[in-house]
């Protein structure tokens, strides 16, 4: 048996199928790190804009307008406005600049009462003197490039909207009145702490990943509240939703504390860990590619007839062929595996693979620190049966037909048919899509405290599942391939 | 005393409703080359087939060094050696990876066999090159090659001149006629042509339209292969009525059988005497091929 095996590997790597393949998956790799590494540098670039184009846009929408026009004038004062933010913009750099961030929330609407008041031809009026002044001040504060400033001011607010809300809320009885209030607190709470992050950890207003991570935990965190308050927590799709948002927040939540970038898919670390949705594709071609000729090249061939006269019975042959496939298919992730951990630390640097895998695990709560190694290998034994069972199917096809163009076609439109077929099973709510192998072949999906697509799916159900389709694949191969008359030619 | 190793009993085999081979008894003893003769289509390959376990049998049995092949296929198989159609190996691999692989799958072939093995089949040139770029000949010899390398007791060759120039007919034949006493194995081979094989052969088997015809040893055929003298005369009609066991091929020429030349003298003294003119006598030579038309009373290469 173990000869015969190793017969089939020789034959396997003596052909040069295997290394086109893997040469291609190579060169894909290469290309995919440094688009990513691309990308992750010039973040904002798309952004950019010209805010002096944008200007002169209004300045001439403005010329048509006329604004002692009662129909006109609210438009007008509208484009003012915009002109004098973009002017703005232009002056202090835009988006890239942390000024922009104020200058939508703050700027803008002294600016429209600016604006109204000169339409309106009431500039004598107290309440435009005090908003000039407002304007000033804070123009004065961005000449003094002063972020901080604007934070600790957010936060003095949020912290006295807080008091205050603290104190009404002892005085109600009613209960919408009570949640609404605490729903309130709630919200202001998270201001306070996304604020005060803002100014321990010198996060300013800037565009910037930190600044996304902010964002990312004062939104999600919102959703999970909103989902708790629901009463639709049996929705399958909002407790899904629920789920992830509860992972998002934890995650900036880390990255936040912790000064890390686990989030960060882009980086060498990023991209080995999200290994398996990015290059699954080269796994299965390439282990389809070989367990849908193994047999059937032999047959087609006509070197079956030397393999088959001798002393090995019919079922050892085959049985050794499969294990080469099996033998094979982890060469193949693992081959794969390591040139994106060498090609990526090359071009992005191996630095970013010294932080752990960091996973938000929903059965304990908290952030799990898994290191790398271990990470890679809970996930590659989680989706060994989807490359197995995939593998078997083109192995049992190819047995069946004889015919390895068919064997790999099929296999790989049922690949990428899987998805579809999840997706039917959830729209329609359909029940006995779980005894379906594509919901249950990832076991991955229940690493973490992690649970499946579908509801009543357990890991044990869904190895049970996994099997089952296994042996069926395989009971009709071994009794075709012992049965078989090699025909004349 | 020479033992049995192959022992075919009344294989049947059908395809469907039709009937491809019907009761097909074939043995070799040690020592014995079987040649085992027919035209395409007459059930050679799906006979070696069946002997080999490649395909089902419908009814029958085949043992090879005294096992059965569907009850206990790897001891039987194990002292076998076979081409079966055409030497396909692996082409994309040099002959020696091939054989490699071959040797592998037994205990006994060392490298110095393997070795050994490409001596005898004249490649020791070639050896490291691939298949894909060898000559329908040097594939064969490489098919053989493979065939013997595990010292197999039975060499069963389906066809292993087919597509063969003259020249690498008699190579091959040579090589086989060396293999078959420096290795001493029985040999069963297949072939379409009779004359390819009558000159080392032992054993003859004919079969056609599934069914065996006649086996026999060579030397039998050839122990009552009587001897044809050719006459030629002025007048075949009158030698007809003196000798009325004369076969007449033509107006001035006939043909006789004889037992041994002593009879010659005798029959010139008669058709001297009844004034025939003799212009000429001459040995004609049957060949085996022409014996066996005559013992089985029809075509054998259709």
């Amino acid at each position: 048996m173990i000869s015969l095996i190793k017969n089939e590997l020789t034959k396997i790597f003596k052909k040069k199928s295997f290394y086109i393949v893997m040469i291609l998956t190579f060169i894909f790799i290469i290309a995919m790190n440094i688009i990513l590494k691309n990308l992750a540098n010039d973040d904002g670039m798309q952004y950019s804009i010209d805010y002096g184009a944008e200007a002169e846009f209004y300045e001439e929408q403005l010329q048509e307008l006329d604004p002692n026009n009662e129909s006109e004038q609210e438009i007008y004062i509208e484009y003012k406005t915009a002109l004098e933010q973009m002017k703005l913009f232009e002056k202090y750099g835009g988006m890239s600049s942390w000024k922009y961030t104020i200058i939508n929330n703050q700027v803008r609407p002294i600016l429209f009462e600016l604006v109204s008041h000169e339409v309106k031809n009431d500039t004598n009026s107290d309440v435009y003197k005090e908003n000039i002044e407002r304007y000033n001040t804070l123009i004065e504060r961005f000449d003094k490039d002063d972020w901080r400033s604007f934070a600790q001011e957010e936060l003095d607010d949020v912290n006295t909207q807080l008091e205050e809300r603290n104190k009404l809320k002892d005085d109600i009885t009613d209960k919408i009145s009570l949640s609404n209030i605490e729903y309130e607190i709630f919200d202001l709470t998270l201001q306070k702490q996304v604020l005060e992050w803002r100014l321990e950890k010198d996060i300013s207003y800037k565009m910037s990943d930190k600044n996304t991570l902010l964002n990312q935990y004062y939104t999600n965190s919102l959703d999970v509240r909103n989902y708790e308050d629901s009463n639709n927590q049996d929705d399958f799709f909002a407790k899904e939703q629920y789920r992830s948002s509860l992972e998002l927040l934890n995650e900036a939540k880390y990255d936040i504390e912790n000064d890390t970038t686990i989030t960060n898919t882009t980086d060498a670390r990023g991209i080995l860990l999200d290994f398996f949705s990015q290059y699954e594709i080269f796994i299965i071609i390439i282990i389809v590619m070989i367990a849908g000729t193994i047999v059937s090249e032999e047959f087609n061939k006509g070197t079956v007839k030397l393999l088959l006269v001798r002393p090995y019975k019919r079922t050892t042959i085959l049985t050794s062929k499969f294990i080469t496939c099996i033998i094979m298919l982890i060469v193949t992730i693992v081959l794969i595996m390591t040139m994106q951990f060498v090609v990526g630390g090359i071009v992005q640097g191996f630095e970013s693979l010294n932080t752990p895998a960091v996973v938000y695990n929903f059965d304990t709560n908290q952030m799990e620190e898994i290191p790398i190694f271990t990470y890679m290998l809970l996930q590659t034994l989680g989706k060994l049966p989807i490359y197995i069972l995939l593998m078997t199917l083109a192995f049992a096809l190819s047995t069946l037909f004889n015919n390895s163009a068919v064997a790999i076609t099929l296999t790989l439109l049922g690949y990428m048919g899987s998805p579809m077929i999840n997706q039917l099973g959830l729209y329609y709510n359909l029940d006995w899509i779980r005894f379906f192998v594509t919901p249950n072949w990832d076991l991955t999906q229940y690493l973490y405290g992690g649970i499946a697509q579908f509801e009543g799916l357990t890991p044990l159900f869904s190895i049970i599942i996994c099997l089952v389709y296994f042996i069926i694949m395989l009971i009709p191969t071994y009794i075709v391939f012992k049965k078989r008359n090699i025909k004349n030619i | 005393m020479s033992e049995l190793i192959l022992k075919c009993e009344k294989l049947n085999k059908n395809l469907g409703k039709k009937q491809i081979l019907k009761d097909v008894s074939i043995e070799v003893e040690s020592g014995d080359i079987l040649g085992f003769i027919g035209p395409n289509g007459a059930g050679k390959t799906t006979t070696i087939k069946l002997i080999l376990g490649l395909q089902s049998i419908t009814s029958g049995k085949v043992e090879i060094n005294g096992y059965d092949i569907t009850k206990n296929f790897t001891k039987a198989i194990e002292k076998v050696g076979a081409i079966v159609e055409n030497p396909d190996l692996y082409m994309y691999m040099s002959g020696y990876d091939n054989l490699k692989l071959i040797a592998n799958l037994y205990n006994n072939v060392s490298k110095e066999r393997i070795d050994e093995v490409i001596k005898l089949v004249k490649l020791e040139n070639r050896i490291k090159d691939k298949v894909s770029k060898y000559s329908l000949g040097m594939r064969q010899r490489l098919g053989i090659a493979q065939a013997i390398l595990h010292r197999p007791n039975l060499l069963i060759l389906d066809e292993p001149t087919n597509g063969l120039d003259p020249e690498g007919i008699k190579e091959i034949r040579e090589l086989l006629k060396r293999l078959a006493t420096k290795e001493n194995m029985a040999v069963l081979i297949s072939s379409h042509n009779l004359s390819e094989l009558e000159t080392f052969c032992n054993k003859v088997c004919i079969i056609k339209n599934g069914q065996i015809m006649e086996t026999s040893k060579i030397e039998d055929v050839k122990k009552d292969n009587t001897n044809e003298i050719l006459f030629i005369v002025d007048d075949t009609y009158e030698s007809k009525k003196i000798l009325p066991n004369i076969n007449v091929i033509e107006d001035n020429k006939f043909k006789i059988q004889i037992k041994s030349n002593e009879e010659i003298p005798g029959i010139v003294k008669t058709l001297v005497e009844n004034n025939i003119k003799i212009y000429g006598i001459r040995e004609e030579e049957i060949s085996l091929e022409e014996a066996f038309l005559k013992r089985t009373g029809g075509n054998v290469i259709d």
